[in-house]
């Protein structure tokens, strides 16, 4: 498993290699040195701290931090929110409850030596996601928007690659039908779990209570019912505050009207 | 010449007095505004923190002006002031016509709050960073680091640009393809640029709309959005991108040009060869002027 802890000899070369991204470390005294790019060989095996002669034409990033030689490796959800659009725009009757399992991809974080806040060295997305607007020009939220096929309301998804899959459970109490066309989810809220090489966060459950009130959104404090036997991983990136998630869906069709 | 100053032993008081009231006033003053500036750091904006700070000054030189007068025993000056209210009154307003104009608009700008510190502005030919807002003034940075001072009331009668007052804008891009190129392809191309551009957001959707058959090329709209910080990094590689993508696509950016076309039943233009006979008639002006062959002159 990628996620836990190396410690690493002095003054020599490891390459992680996940996908299309490779990063190496190294550590010099104090010094961590850091280096990222995009894989030549992404259709090769992944590679998990092989020591490998230092590599031609990369640049270091340096941290200056303590002796400890110990790196901590951990995932991480996005930095901001991210938008799910639907390949269809579809609707959910009232009195109705609806499971969708959304697959974001992960970042990796690298720590030196304890996962604490202050000892966190750098930290990269595995894919870049395109970066959008949620809610009206002047007064949104910037978000990343979630590639099509990135969500799925009957079963399990299968998370391709390096995927968190994040339960979002929406329950529409509206006397209408809830028009779904974009769901604004705030991952920077949510913990990682860990089960048999897949990452789960806690649930989502959104109360939907008609376009002009507010929803009422809860989380779990634990891996969602469905897994058995999760590990947590990782914390939230914020803790819950206040009423940060009243603007959760979009009802807006069209922004461009020139 | 001898200067003989008469330091009796009440003028040595009060002259003491001064400096210690001059001095405590200061530090007060000082004091406060180091106070407000760190207890409310996080708490309320940088512009609100310039204006309350303004405001302890401005309050503490006024509070220290009446002291003073009290320390030297004005009150003859009050007296004489009094009786010529009428007279200063006319002088003064008069004199501070423009400056107190400027308070006032001055009044007006802060609770209209068009713009805060920091924001980008356009003023009529003028743009830059709302550096201060002071009594009579504002002060702008502008980009390549001058300072510009433009009184309130000229910002009060005059139109201002916020540029950054949202998150969000739109760079709007007016290109032009020639009229062979097919227009649905065009548009489809310049979504595409729009995609696959990481600084370009998703949503608002990117907009591009045909403006017009112009004189020369049939004109387009295309615009994107941006988050605002980005304006720079956007517009050079947008720019780069639409270039290369019609490149690729053969997409043809034509210059301005004139086509003569006389209609599909007149007659054409009636453009003749040259023959033989004219070009000898050239040819015989080629005396008289040396740089001339062939019908055009020939440059050196």
């Amino acid at each position: 498993m990628i996620w836990s802890k190396y410690n690493l000899e002095r003054e020599k070369v490891y390459c992680w290699k996940l996908g299309t991204l490779e990063f190496f470390v190294r550590k010099i005294g104090k010094e961590w040195q850091i280096s990222h790019r995009i894989s030549n060989t992404p259709e090769e095996p992944d590679e998990i701290g092989m020591e490998v002669p230092e590599p031609e034409n990369i640049e270091w990033k340096s941290f200056i931090a303590d002796k400890n030689d110990t790196l901590q490796i951990l995932p991480a959800l996005p930095d901001r929110p991210v938008v799910i659009k639907p390949d269809t725009t579809f609707r959910l009757m009232p009195n109705k409850t609806v499971q969708f399992l959304i697959n974001v991809p992960v970042w990796v974080q690298l720590y030196s030596g304890n996962a604490h806040k202050e000892n966190l060295l750098f930290e990269i997305p595995l894919h870049e996601l395109s970066s959008t607007w949620f809610g009206d020009p002047d007064n949104g939220i910037l978000s990343y928007s979630l590639p099509k096929g990135s969500y799925g309301s009957m079963g399990l998804n299968n998370p391709k690659g390096y995927e968190i899959i994040c339960p979002v459970r929406i329950a529409n109490s509206a006397p209408g039908q809830l028009d779904f066309q974009r769901l604004c989810l705030h991952v920077e809220f949510l913990s990682i779990y860990f089960e048999q090489n897949v990452l789960y966060t806690n649930e989502t459950r959104v109360k939907y209570k008609g376009e002009n009130l507010i929803s009422d959104i809860n989380y779990t404090h634990q891996a969602p019912a469905f897994v058995e036997n999760a590990k947590h991983l990782s914390y939230p990136r914020n803790t819950e505050k206040g009423n940060v998630f009243k603007k959760s869906f979009h009802f807006i069709k069209s922004l461009t009207e020139y | 010449m001898e200067l003989n100053f008469d330091f009796n032993p009440d003028t040595l008081r009060k002259i003491k007095e001064i400096g210690i009231s001059l001095m405590i006033g200061y530090l007060v003053i000082q004091s406060l505004v180091i106070l407000i500036r760190r207890v409310l750091f996080n708490r309320i904006s940088k512009q609100s923190r310039m204006i309350l700070s303004k405001g302890i000054i401005y309050t503490g030189v006024i509070v220290l002006v009446f002291i003073i007068i009290g320390i030297l025993e004005l009150r003859s000056v009050f007296t004489t002031l009094l009786g010529a209210a009428g007279i200063m009154g006319i002088i003064l307003g008069i004199a501070s016509q423009t400056s107190i104009g400027n308070i006032i608009s001055g009044i007006f700008l802060i609770s209209e709050k068009p713009f805060k510190l920091g924001d980008l502005i356009r003023v009529g030919d003028k743009r830059g960073y709302v550096y201060s807002i002071d009594l009579l003034s504002i002060k702008l940075k502008t980009l390549d680091n001058l300072l510009i001072r433009i009184p309130h009331q000229t910002i009060i009668s005059t139109e201002v640009t916020n540029v950054t007052r949202f998150p969000i804008r739109r760079l709007d891009i007016e290109l032009g393809v020639a009229y062979k190129e097919n227009i649905k392809r065009v548009i489809e191309i310049l979504k595409n640029v729009a995609r696959q551009n990481p600084l370009c957001l998703d949503e608002p959707e990117p907009l591009v709309m045909v403006r017009n058959f112009g004189t020369s090329s049939i004109d387009f709209l295309f615009g994107i959005w941006f988050e605002k910080s980005k304006y720079v990094k956007v517009k050079n590689s947008i720019f780069h991108e639409i270039s290369e993508a019609f490149a690729t696509e053969g997409i043809e950016i034509p210059f301005p040009h004139v086509t003569l076309y006389t209609g599909k039943i007149t007659e054409p233009f009636p453009i003749n060869l040259a023959n033989e006979s004219d070009q000898n008639r050239r040819w015989s002006y080629s005396h008289l002027f040396p740089h001339y062959q062939n019908g055009y002159f020939r440059s050196e």
